[in-house]
This record gives C-alpha cells, sequence and structure tokens, in this order.
C-alpha cells in the first residue's frame, strides 16, 4: 500500500473513531439547534465531512470537536435562512400525529425552535454545550455582553412560550422546566 | 395581570435539565457514518473543479491582457490607447462605429515627415481594432500633435489633414498609388506596395522632361501584410508643378527587378502647386 494510501485510511480512522466518540453529543447539540432530527443527522455528517477535509490543516486532533461544534453553528444557522426561505413557499401538509411520550421533549423543541437563531445558539451552547460565555462568544463572533443579554432574553421568552396553553403539559418531567411564574 | 403571565425566565439550572432532556436518548442511526465518506468525497470533487474552473478564468483573462501590455512594452514611444469597446447587443449609432474603426490598438508609426511652407507634416500609420488606417497630420491644422493625435473620446480624428482606414484582408494590388493635393500642403505620391518591395520609383513627366522620385517602403513595424511608401513630389524639393503628370510608379526588389506596377501615363495625377 502506498504511503498515501496509508495517511488516507490513517486519517479516515481517526474521524471515524471521533464520529463514534462524540457523534450522539454532537446530534444532540444539532437537534437542539435546528429541532429537526433528519437535519440534524445531515448537519452532523456534513460537519464531520468538512472535518475530515481539513485534517490535514488540525493542528491538534483535540480541536476537532471545537471546529465540529463551530461547523454545526454556522450549518445549523444556514439552513435556518434556507427554511425561512422554503416557508414562504411551502405546500401545507395534513399534520402527522406525535406519540404520546414525545410530549415534553416536543416542548422544548418545539419552544426553541420558535426563538430567533442567535438567542437559540447562546441557549444550546451556554446550557447543553456548557460552554463559558466567552467561548460562547468567540464561537458565535459576537461580545460575551450580547450573549449574556441575549442568554437572559432567550430564557424568559422560553419560559413564555412553554407556559402557552399550545404546549404540552402532559409530560411531569416538562412541568418542572417549566418557567417559574412568581 | 394574573401570575402566570409574569414571567423571570427559566434558571440555568432547569434550562439546562429541560435541554439535556429534550435530546435524551437520542442516538445517530445506524449507518450514519457511511454518509460520511461519501459527503468527503463530493466535497473534494467539488473543490477540484472550482480550483479548475478558477484556473481557466485567470488563464482566460491573463491570455486576453498579455498580448496588449506586451504590444505597450514593445511601442518605442508612448501611445494613447483607447479600450475595445465592450460586447453589446445594442445596435451602435453611427458616430460609435467611426470611433471604434478609427481608433489606434497600438503605436502611431510615422512614414515620412518634412515641412512645407514653414510648417511641419507627417504621414502616419497605425493600427485599429480591424485593420490600419493611413493618413496625413499637418501642423497648420487645428488639433495638430505631433506624432499623430490618438486623444481618448476621439471627439478628433487621430489625424487632423485626412486618414484612410481599411481591412488587410481586403483585396489590394501589389502597388497602390494615391496623391495628396491640398492646398498650403506638400503634394506627395503615396500608396501600399508588396513586402518584396525594396524601392518604389515614381516616374514624373515634368514639362517634358521625365523625372523620378525614388523611396523606400517603410512601416515594416505595423505588422501588415503589406508596406507603405510616401513620395515627396513638392515640398521638400520641388520637382512638380502644374504642368507636371505622374506617370507611373513601379516596385522593384532587392534586385532591382521590377514586381508591380501601377500605370498612371496620361492621367493628371496633381492640381497646380500651391506655391507661385
Amino acid at each position: 500500500m502506498s504511503a498515501t494510501s496509508d495517511h488516507q485510511s490513517a486519517e479516515q480512522a481517526a474521524v471515524a473513531q471521533l464520529f463514534s466518540a462524540r457523534g450522539d453529543e454532537l446530534l444532540r447539540l444539532a437537534l437542539l439547534l435546528s429541532g429537526s432530527r433528519p437535519l440534524a443527522e445531515d448537519l452532523v455528517q456534513e460537519a464531520f465531512a468538512r472535518l475530515w477535509q481539513r485534517w490535514d490543516n488540525l493542528r491538534d486532533p483535540d480541536a476537532g470537536v471545537g471546529y465540529l461544534r463551530v461547523t454545526i453553528v454556522n450549518l445549523a444557522r444556514s439552513s435556518f435562512r434556507r427554511r425561512l426561505l422554503e416557508l414562504r413557499h411551502r405546500v401545507v401538509l395534513p399534520a402527522v400525529a406525535e406519540p404520546p411520550d414525545s410530549a415534553g421533549r416536543l416542548d422544548v423543541l418545539g419552544a426553541l425552535a420558535r426563538l430567533p437563531m442567535g438567542k437559540r445558539a447562546c441557549v444550546v451552547l451556554r446550557f447543553y454545550a456548557d460552554l463559558s460565555e466567552e467561548e460562547t462568544a468567540r464561537l458565535l463572533g459576537i461580545s460575551p455582553g450580547t450573549v449574556k443579554s441575549q442568554t437572559h432574553r432567550a430564557l424568559a421568552q422560553l419560559a413564555r412560550l412553554l407556559d402557552e396553553p399550545g404546549a404540552h403539559a402532559g409530560a411531569a418531567a416538562s412541568q418542572k422546566q417549566r418557567s417559574v411564574s412568581r | 395581570m394574573s401570575d402566570s403571565n409574569v414571567h423571570t425566565g427559566l434558571s440555568e439550572e432547569q434550562a439546562r435539565q429541560a435541554l439535556r432532556q429534550a435530546v435524551e436518548g437520542v442516538h445517530l442511526s445506524p449507518g450514519s457514518w457511511e454518509a460520511v465518506p461519501r459527503r468527503q468525497r463530493r466535497q473534494r470533487r467539488r473543490r477540484v473543479l472550482a480550483v479548475a474552473a478558477n484556473l481557466a478564468i485567470v488563464l482566460a483573462m491573463a491570455g486576453a491582457v498579455t498580448p496588449a501590455i506586451w504590444e505597450r512594452l514593445a511601442a518605442d514611444r508612448p501611445t494613447a490607447t483607447t479600450p475595445a469597446a465592450p460586447p453589446s447587443t445594442k445596435p451602435l449609432s453611427r458616430q460609435e462605429r467611426w470611433r471604434q474603426a478609427v481608433a489606434p490598438v497600438g503605436p502611431m508609426r510615422v512614414l515620412a515627415s518634412g515641412s512645407f511652407n514653414g510648417k511641419a507634416w507627417q504621414s502616419i500609420a497605425y493600427r485599429t481594432s480591424s485593420g490600419f488606417c493611413q493618413g496625413w497630420n499637418y501642423a497648420g491644422n487645428p488639433g495638430y500633435k505631433p506624432g499623430g493625435n490618438p486623444n481618448p473620446d476621439l471627439l478628433m480624428p487621430p489625424l487632423n489633414g485626412g486618414m484612410g482606414c481599411g481591412e488587410p484582408s481586403w483585396p489590394r494590388p501589389a502597388l497602390s498609388i494615391g496623391t495628396s493635393t491640398g492646398v498650403g500642403q506638400p503634394i506627395v505620391a503615396s500608396g501600399t506596395v508588396n513586402k518584396n518591395a525594396a524601392q518604389v520609383r515614381i516616374f514624373l513627366h515634368h514639362r517634358g522632361s521625365p523625372a523620378v522620385v525614388t523611396v523606400r517602403p517603410v512601416g515594416q513595424e505595423l505588422g501588415l501584410p503589406f508596406n507603405f511608401y510616401v513620395a515627396v513630389l513638392a515640398g521638400t524639393d520641388s520637382v512638380i508643378d502644374a504642368k507636371t503628370v505622374i506617370s507611373k510608379a513601379v516596385a522593384n526588389d532587392r534586385a532591382g527587378r521590377p514586381i508591380a506596377q501601377a500605370d498612371l501615363k496620361g492621367q493628371p495625377s496633381v492640381p497646380p502647386a500651391p506655391h507661385p
């Protein structure tokens, strides 16, 4: 086997290993950002394919997860813009009934999906990816102050959305997540 | 306002919990990895295509620009050239067509020059986008500029004393002859001649006695499929007056053999000389 193909298969093995180790976590991040399971999976695959393309330029293989996160956020942003365009021209299909056990989950995902992309990204990166305000700011290309204010507003908006009559009240777990009305 | 409408928002801990529970148990579907190498290959192909397309554009642009740069660098005198008009579907006006036809695209070459009645004159030729122009430049006329006047807007003709333009591919005799005979201007015979000609001889009948003016072809550096000649018949040394007629012009090769002839015998070629 030639040196080039050795190098390529080593690269592939490294990316595949990272995929199996961190794929699920990144899928969940993508799901929270995009609100759609198939789209989330698509974003993760695309992010890994792009990482593979740039694997040689990666100084530190540990930086791969950071790169993947940034790529997923950017891809989610652009798919959000694309979906806005599609919504203007969409054909309305009959709604598909969701299984009852997913009600609580749909509440949170539905409420997240109703947040503007910037606020959604702040909440997800801060409280799901557990990034600090500075890290979130760096990743989104905004100031830490903006992250702080966007997150604060997003949490208030989320509480309001989860309390709306349309939101599912069935799941006990989701009750705990609801906004606290004081 | 009811209590339920007053929101201070989720606490950070509540938000963490809610987000984790919302995506709890979500896993990549089996076989999800298979799509990654496929996508990677597609991206690589796309990148190669993009690089190739960009390279093709750069090469095409370089190919279009480089000859013009070399032409400018090779010119032994500074010239003002008018950029070629961009392609347009709109029909051009008569004036625009004229501008395009006479605009120089290379250096203007002085084929012959002298002075007449104290004023300079020049015979000049240059290349255009479709062929060439040749004409006269007189210090006595408005808009004179030594070496030609290719003003960028071409509000004036590049040559202020009359010019003729054509395409090199047009059928052309091995030797052509014409005269310039304006009042207050030198009288000259000029034309185009086969590239093999080493000299052109103009035969005149001057008050019954023959006279011959011999000139060398010029303008080789213009790279046209023919050369030019300019024979001064009156101006620098008067060999002509009202009674003078051009009988013929003969082009000879290096060995002195005649290779072309324009027979003008009996044709009054020039009007009376402008000076007494």
